[in-house]
């Protein structure tokens, strides 16, 4: 009995990838290449997006379970909230070695944005997985509130501000402190509300769980010193997770 | 009753928006939780996989962009993707299960019986004209995650060739598609 012709999956198996990518059938290290790609691709987006529609109705008998109801504010707390926990105490010692400013200064205007959430999910044992490094940046009394982000995967600190503006013809300058070194800066901040900040590998090497990253206020320009010498208007600790 | 949003929601949220990425969780957690449970069999599992779910989905939102995709489906790829990578770690891959028991067995039964009576649309015409065992692949790989080492042992398929084999099923399964 003849077969039906088999039907090619586009010309390439572009196609193919994208329904086991929603299928959730790649290999790891395939799914890793493929998620790359589809950042830049946006006709292996559109495919992914067809065959998610595609078999979205498999999911659509399943019955909605309501989650417990303390799980939104977990998820809160990890991305957004600020916690008073110890590690509190030690970033701010670190940041007090290098600042020179009144202790009631500080004490007055710090007030620190740390990620405590440690993914308990397990961890699988190829080195493949991706991590990404969250830090909130915060200050209360500045009003200055920035995410930033950085994956693994690319070579890019990605900075969302969401509230907060440099006064006029100042500007914002991030550091990054690592240990009890002294900062170093990663350049003045655009004013857009979304920053991307290129890493050098020296930075990215030193960019790791518990680094801090601080923005400070700075003439335009940035700092002629090469340290701080405004206000730190938010502080933030580096917090890994596991994607 | 109008329905969310949810692709403005996720256009919001890619601006940082936070109460748009309350709203978007009041929508859809219940269903992504019951996916997740669905996947991980494990509640306790599943409650922290939701959290990083919605981390990862804060976190891609701008990458979700102004497409005219369908949010739902993105939001379900991102949760079984997660899921997936939490059972492959409990699991390696590499290795195919040992039971021979029909592991989705249960699990399948009333999804057909619901696709076939509840949503008749074009997806269940078309996994109707898939041989039974393709169509049986594809929802095992979709509703209870499995991989293809554990559908080949179950469908009693060569480990070497189930994937050319389920690429033919794909492939028969978008024509079909595309003729809807």
């Amino acid at each position: 009995m003849a077969e039906t012709p088999m039907p090619s999956l586009n010309d390439n198996d572009d196609d193919a990838l994208a329904a086991e990518f929603v299928l959730g059938l790649l290999p790891r290290d395939e799914r890793v290449a493929f998620e790359k790609r589809l950042h830049d691709d946006q006709t292996l987006r559109r495919s992914v997006s067809v065959w998610g529609e595609t078999l979205l109705p498999l999911s659509s008998t399943i019955e909605p379970v309501s989650p417990p109801t303390d799980l939104y504010t977990r998820i809160e707390s990890t991305l957004f909230a600020v916690s008073r926990a110890s590690q509190t105490e030690n970033l701010f010692s670190r940041l007090w070695v290098w600042r020179t400013l009144s202790a009631a200064g500080v004490a007055a205007s710090l007030f620190l944005g740390i990620l405590l959430f440690q993914t308990t999910a397990v961890r699988a044992p190829d080195e493949l997985i991706r991590t990404a490094l969250l830090a909130q940046l915060e200050n209360e009394a500045a009003a200055l509130r920035v995410a930033a982000f950085v994956d693994s995967q690319s070579e890019t600190l990605v900075l969302t501000r969401q509230s907060g503006e440099a006064e006029a013809g100042r500007a914002f300058e991030l550091w990054l402190i690592a240990g009890d070194n002294a900062p170093i800066s990663l350049g003045v901040l655009a004013s857009g509300p979304r920053v991307e900040v290129p890493l050098s590998d020296d930075v990215q090497r030193l960019l790791a769980d518990g680094t801090a990253l601080a923005i400070s206020d700075e003439p335009l320009g940035g700092s002629p010193t090469g340290q701080p010498t405004g206000d730190i208007l938010a502080v933030g600790s580096v917090t890994q997770l596991n994607l | 009753m109008t329905p969310v949003d949810l692709n403005q929601l996720l256009a919001n949220i890619a601006q940082s928006d936070r109460a748009a990425f309350r709203q978007l969780y009041d929508a859809t957690s219940a269903k992504l939780f019951a996916v997740l449970l669905r996947l991980l069999k494990d509640r306790h599992d599943a409650e922290d996989a939701l959290q990083m779910v919605y981390i990862k989905i804060w976190q891609k939102a701008p990458s979700f962009g102004a497409s005219n995709a369908s949010a739902m489906a993105w939001l379900i790829t991102i949760t079984r993707n997660h899921a997936i990578d939490l059972i492959r770690a409990r699991k390696p891959e590499a290795v195919p299960l040992e039971t021979t028991q029909d592991p989705i067995d249960e699990a399948l039964n009333p999804e057909q019986v619901a696709l076939n009576t509840a949503l008749g649309g074009e997806l269940v015409t078309c996994l109707g004209e898939l041989d039974a065992q393709h169509a049986d692949a594809v929802r095992g790989a979709y509703v209870a995650g499995e991989s293809y080492a554990e559908l080949a042992e179950r469908l009693a398929i060569p480990l070497n060739t189930v994937r050319t084999w389920l690429r033919r099923g794909l492939a028969r399964l978008k024509v079909c598609m595309e003729r809807a």
